[in-house]
């Protein structure tokens, strides 16, 4: 008699919930990269000639952390593209 | 603005220099070479890009009323995740590249940033060493 489920099914869903679970970590950055974009603009406001240097800090830092999200999107991908545990069974 | 253009033109310098010492590094002790390089190409082209999308962003939001800004900035970024995620999707799915080459070069970027503005002041580091007390 055939297992219900297979250890094939069963790493393929644990890797589908895995890359969702992934995906979380894109979300952080977007929303901290909002958050600076209006506490700049509200600095550009109140001081318009420091605008150089706001820019300057927000771009080191949002491009810094824009490369954490992409360490959750390359882990998602490979779960779902070239799952590496496959090649376990 | 005159910072803002030689910060941006360092970074994209420090991304290129990086991946090139990577390919060379790769045509030395890799039997296969090639498709390394084409991903660390295709990674560094992309975050060079995705840097220069980053600034005009940024550059548009500070503009911006606060909420707009925030708004707009959070858009943005999610656009420039999309396009980094089909670049992820192609390289691993494309044979005659190399999904590790990609990455390196994707995130080559926080290196260089973090290299150029943060661990740059030798007085920083000799700091460290210094004993407290005198």
């Amino acid at each position: 008699m055939e297992p219900a489920i297979t250890g094939r099914a069963l790493i393929l869903a644990a890797s589908a919930i895995g890359a969702g679970l992934a995906m979380i970590a894109g979300i952080g950055p977007g929303i901290g990269q909002g958050y600076a974009a209006g506490k700049g603009a509200e600095g550009v406001g109140r001081q318009p000639e420091a605008q150089g240097d706001i820019v300057r800090t927000m771009l080191l830092g949002a491009a810094v952390a824009e490369t954490t999200g992409i360490y959750g999107l390359i882990i998602a991908l490979v779960l779902l593209f070239a799952n590496p545990l496959i090649g376990l069974l | 603005m005159e910072s803002m253009k030689r910060t941006q033109i360092n970074v994209i310098k420090g991304v290129l220099l990086i991946n090139s010492v990577a390919a060379i590094f790769s045509i030395f002790f890799l039997k296969a070479p090639m498709p390394i390089i084409v991903g660390l190409l295709f990674g560094a082209i992309m975050a060079i890009l995705n840097f220069r999308l980053l600034y005009l962003a940024l550059n548009k939001a500070v503009n911006l009323p606060p909420h707009k800004a925030q708004v707009y900035a959070s858009s943005k970024y999610f656009m420039r995740y999309l396009v980094t995620g089909i670049v992820l999707f192609v390289s691993i799915r494309a044979e005659h590249i190399n999904v590790l080459g990609t990455i390196f070069g994707l995130l080559s970027i926080k290196f260089v940033i973090l290299k150029t503005e943060l661990l740059n002041s030798k007085q920083f580091f000799m700091n460290i060493f210094k004993r407290r007390e005198e």
